[in-house]
């Protein structure tokens, strides 16, 4: 991140700020996306959180650290935003079964679709942890540091997320065999 | 393929797919807002400081400079001299000699105790183990130990909640200004002297440490924020609640706080942060463990299970670790890791086993569950390798006790680092 474009937004250059927001709001919204798993709630999460963003520069006191900062206010955002929203967020997806014409796509569509309602289940706070560690590319030492949360935490909801994860995985791919084996 | 593999190239998939390029409109209403939107004003104490009436001012300038005083006299003197310089306790120090701005705190040294366990306490004098700065605290019946590790400890009762964490490497005074009510004013907790600051309303980010870690509050609570000095540690505690609750508990809480205290013997546990060159020995790991230092080296951590010392940006990093099993045993189970073969070691005069491995910077994946397989608890999982990373383990028995000392580092490294480790892993013994 370029440490004089934070300086002069923190500062109150708004045409800074319009230059940070360009390069850093895929980053964002892809997290948000991923959190959130809805694209649109996440268009409306990423817009608060720029803002806030906006507002709380001032308080950043090291530049270098914005990105890490930025991560942690989307992710809040999303906390924020989810459960006001949990009742009518759209969870409906379709899916594109007249592409699956081998088993492994078969087993692909059916892994994600396994791992999609898994990953849906899981609080908040793992799904962040995931995306930060998975997705972002952060040691769990810096997913740590970004959300403020010890280190021992971040490990815990990780391993937790992954758990609930692989069992996801591994009842797509046993109900694959017996669906394979009752064909054959 | 392997489920493994099978499972990391699913969630790699599953994970990545659909676009992030982020819709025009969102933007632009942005930058609409942004226009309308004026930013915060930072209220850190030094700009805050002169609306204030004279004789406040002098006394939180006293106790600023007392704080920072003894953070920077800890952190940055100078290093011991000597064949093998001791770090010397300070927390004495600091214990004995509360800063004049001070004039009405008693100090109320407590007991050592036993440590917290986990869920409800009995009253009594209870002392953190993973948690640093170790802090000593006599509490009332009702109180719950909630949650303990390296970074944290947090106690409740009801839906009280104090939370005890360690900011940056030196205490600052504007880690209390986002609580943006009231001016920080001297305080003393126990044997320490530090600032307070609250009651805030609750429902937004507390940010401390250089304004990235943070703290977060419900909506409707109030927040109560002390930062202290302990051994030359900012040790940073909130207070928060339901307003009527978070209210009416203040001063049992203060009493509580009242007790801070810290046992002598673990004054002399390694400080943490940059380490001045010198020998040093663990208290809170076990098997205890002396090594020596060379200038640069910085302790990020140390708990019962693990320290970690590290060079620079963390890329570098010596983890010295009790692990119940074998790293390379996992290491081979993921095709991502090159493993090599395993060589005669000697450490501490104890015959050993050392094997290199990387992670390509093109893995798949990260260590997915790190060493949970072989942990006993959560906290004591180490993260064999990040992507990129050049790596080795040796292994050895201290009188029972696996032992694992992993040295990490980018591939390709030629920052002198490796000299570095070799002389830290030449001073290690097991006293």
């Amino acid at each position: 991140m370029d440490r004089d474009l934070v300086e002069r937004a923190r500062s109150g250059d708004q045409e800074a700020f319009a230059e940070l927001v360009h390069q850093t709001s895929d980053t964002l919204f892809g997290i948000a996306r991923r959190i959130l798993r809805d694209p649109g709630l996440a268009e409306d999460v990423l817009q608060n959180a720029l803002v806030t963003i906006w507002r709380k520069l001032p308080h950043l006191r090291e530049p270098e650290r914005f990105d890490a900062w930025a991560y942690r206010i989307v992710v809040h955002a999303c906390y924020a935003d989810a459960p006001r929203n949990r009742q009518w967020a759209s969870t409906v997806r379709v899916l594109p079964v007249d592409r699956a014409n081998t088993t492994e796509d078969f087993e692909s569509l059916s892994d994600r679709d396994e791992l999609e309602r898994a990953f849906r289940l899981l609080p908040l706070d793992q799904r962040a942890v995931f995306v930060l560690h998975h997705h972002v590319g952060l040691p769990l030492v810096a997913v740590a540091e970004s959300l403020g949360i010890p280190d021992g935490t971040a490990r815990s909801r990780l391993h937790y997320a992954t758990r609930a994860l692989r069992a996801a995985f591994e009842a797509s791919r046993a109900r694959d065999d017996f669906r394979e084996g009752r064909l054959a | 393929m392997n489920d493994d593999r099978a499972f990391e190239r699913a969630t790699r998939d599953w994970l990545e797919a659909g676009s992030d390029t982020t819709p025009a409109a969102t933007i632009d209403a942005v930058l609409l807002a942004v226009r309308t939107t004026p930013q915060e004003r930072d209220l850190w104490i030094p700009r805050r400081i002169t609306t204030l009436p004279t004789q406040v001012r002098l006394i939180a300038a006293i106790a600023i400079f007392a704080v920072a005083g003894f953070a920077a006299v800890n952190l940055f003197k100078a290093p011991p001299i000597g064949p093998s310089p001791t770090p010397s306790p300070t927390v004495l120090v600091s214990a004995s000699t509360p800063p004049s701005a001070t004039p009405s705190a008693s100090p109320t040294p407590t007991a050592f105790g036993a440590a917290f366990p986990s869920g409800i306490l009995s009253a009594g004098t209870y002392h953190s183990t993973r948690f640093a700065p170790i802090v000593a605290l006599t509490v009332p019946e009702g109180w719950t130990r909630l949650y303990e590790d390296a970074e944290g400890l947090v106690l409740t009762k009801g839906k009280i909640e104090i939370y005890f964490t360690h900011g940056a490497a030196a205490v600052s005074v504007d880690q209390l200004a986002h609580l943006a009510v009231g001016n920080p004013s001297p305080v003393t907790l126990g044997a320490y002297a530090g600032l307070s600051a609250g009651p805030a309303d609750g429902g937004g980010t507390i940010f401390i440490d250089s304004g990235l870690r943070a703290w977060d509050s419900a909506v409707g609570s109030l927040v109560w924020g002390w930062l202290v000095d302990v051994d030359g540690r900012p040790l940073s505690i909130q207070l928060t609640g339901p307003a009527d609750q978070a209210t009416a508990a203040l001063a049992d809480v203060q009493a509580i706080l009242g007790t801070l205290g810290q046992a002598p013997a673990v004054a002399a546990r390694i400080p943490h942060g940059p380490l001045a060159p010198g020998t040093y020995t663990t208290t809170v790991f076990t098997p205890p463990t002396t090594f020596t230092t060379t200038e640069g080296w910085i302790n990020q951590t140390e708990t019962v299970d693990r320290i970690n010392l590290y060079v620079g940006d963390k890329a570098h990093q010596v983890s010295i670790a009790r692990v119940v099993g074998d790293p390379i045993v996992y290491a081979r189970t993921n095709p991502d890791y090159v493993v090599g073969k395993p060589t005669a070691t000697t450490i501490a005069g104890l015959a050993g086993e050392q094997t290199s491995f990387q992670l390509s910077a093109s893995a798949a994946i990260q260590s997915f569950y790190q060493l949970s397989a072989l942990a006993e608890t959560l906290d004591a999982t180490l993260e064999l390798a990040q992507r990129g990373t050049d790596a080795r383990v040796i292994t050895v028995d201290v009188a029972g006790t696996q032992v694992v000392i992993l040295v990490q580092q980018p591939i390709g490294d030629a920052s002198g680092f490796d000299a570095m480790v070799e002389a830290l892993l030449a001073s290690i013994t097991f006293p």
